[in-house]
Order: structure tokens, then C-alpha cells, then sequence
């Protein structure tokens, strides 16, 4: 024999099983249901609101805390090659002003390094 | 921790205060007695200079105390025309300067005694009746 199965004869198969479920079962599984439904949403906004959580306080377990410690340390790195450039270039700046003030105090006129 | 992440705040905050605040100490108004009798020639046009230039001149100034009354004087005859020159002419000024500075003190010599009798022949040529020298400045 020949078992014809279609999608349209699983769907009236489905149907036909859920008419058959007790009111009972049917209120069990809408309650399992909805708490799925609520610790899924849960799960979503827990991060967020444990990051706003832990910006003032002292927990470090969070991976949150470790995401605020690497911009920390990305800023003091930041802060630390911007202060070794301004340092640099002060350094540049000192040695052109000495050799500035050498020509304009020189025994030799201007026109000479000029020129 | 805290203590840390305060540290690293408050430093960030101070170096991007008194960056800006430093900068504006560059104006005349703000300049101190000393700086301001050592540009005095560039009293008037000061303000209008460009940011680095201001900043190399004020860093020129920190050995002006320091210089003999000669020096003084020649220090501030030249900087007109020093603040005159083109930024490119200024740099190639400067390379010449550290050029002419590892050159051997003989070959100084001889071109400061040229340069002097360039200029003896400039200035008897300009007034034939003087018959003074003019300075080397």
C-alpha cells in the first residue's frame, strides 16, 4: 500500500492530535509558554542593565568590568603616546630655538644663512 | 582600582586643560617683561604671527637674559627680517647654521673675513666720502 504524505494531510494529521489535547494540558503548555517567552526577554536586557549596574561599583567578575578596564587602559596608552609626542616635539622646538638664537646673535649677518 | 582609574581620569583631564591654556599664553598681553623687551621689534605684528613661529620665537627668548649687550643688540636688529623670511628660507637659514658649525674654525674664518670685506666694499660703495667700515652685525 501506497502511504500518500503530504504537507497539507501532516497539517490536518496535527490538527486533528491538538483538538484531541485535555484543556488541562493545553493550559500547561500556554504557562510553559509564556515563562519561555519572559526568560527569553530576560536574558536580552541583563547585560545592559548589569553594565549600568556595575559602572559604579567595585565587581570585577563581570566581563562588563573587563570591557571598562580595556578602555582604561586604552585611554592611558592614548594618554601615554600623546604625552611621549608633546615630549618629543618640546625637544624638537628647544633645539630649533637654539640654533634660531645662534643665528640672530652670530658674528656672521643673516643674509649669510640666508642667502 | 578606584584609585587608579581616578588617577588615569584626573591625569587626562589636566594634560587637556592647561594644553589649551598654554597655547593661549602665546598672545603679547600675556607675554612677560622680559619676552616682551626681547620682541619688542615685533611689538605691532606679534599677534598676527603664525602659532609655531610665536612658539620658537617665546623659546629663543629663554636665553635672552643671558646674552652679552653686543649679542642683545644684534638679536634684535635681525629679528624684522628673520620674522620676514618664508618658513622654507628660515629651515634652509638652519641648515646652514649646523653646516657652517661643523665646518673647521680656519674655513670660518675665512668666510667671516670675506663677508667683512663684503661688506666694507658695500658700504664704501654706497657712501664713497665715509671711510669707516661698517660693523659686522
Amino acid at each position: 500500500m501506497k502511504n500518500n504524505l503530504n504537507h497539507h494531510s501532516i497539517k490536518q494529521l496535527l490538527d486533528h492530535s491538538a483538538t484531541r489535547i485535555s484543556p488541562a494540558t493545553l493550559a500547561q503548555l500556554q504557562r510553559s509558554r509564556v515563562h519561555a517567552l519572559e526568560h527569553q526577554r530576560l536574558h536580552r536586557t541583563a547585560p545592559a542593565l548589569a553594565w549600568l549596574g556595575h559602572l559604579g561599583s567595585h565587581s570585577d567578575s563581570s566581563h562588563t568590568s573587563k570591557h571598562i578596564r580595556w578602555a582604561f587602559a586604552v585611554i592611558f596608552v592614548a594618554c601615554l603616546f600623546s604625552g611621549a609626542a608633546y615630549w618629543q616635539n618640546s625637544i624638537a622646538d628647544r633645539d630649533t630655538s637654539d640654533v634660531d638664537i645662534a643665528i640672530l646673535t652670530d658674528d656672521l649677518p643673516l643674509h649669510v644663512y640666508v642667502d | 582600582m578606584r584609585f587608579i582609574r581616578s588617577l588615569i581620569i584626573a591625569t587626562c583631564l589636566t594634560v587637556l586643560t592647561v594644553l589649551p591654556a598654554w597655547a593661549a599664553t602665546q598672545s603679547w598681553a600675556l607675554l612677560t617683561p622680559m619676552q616682551r623687551e626681547a620682541l619688542a621689534p615685533l611689538a605691532q605684528q606679534w599677534d598676527t604671527l603664525p602659532e609655531i613661529q610665536r612658539k620658537r620665537l617665546l623659546g629663543t627668548t629663554k636665553r635672552y637674559p643671558n646674552l652679552t649687550p653686543l649679542q642683545k643688540e644684534r638679536f634684535q636688529a635681525r629679528l624684522t627680517d628673520w620674522s620676514k623670511l618664508t618658513p622654507a628660507q628660515r629651515d634652509r637659514a638652519r641648515e646652514t647654521y649646523k653646516a657652517l658649525r661643523k665646518a673647521p674654525p680656519e674655513k670660518r674664518e675665512e668666510l667671516k673675513k670675506m663677508v667683512r670685506q663684503q661688506e666694507q666694499a658695500k658700504s664704501a660703495a654706497s657712501s664713497p666720502s665715509s671711510a669707516v667700515p661698517a660693523a659686522t652685525r
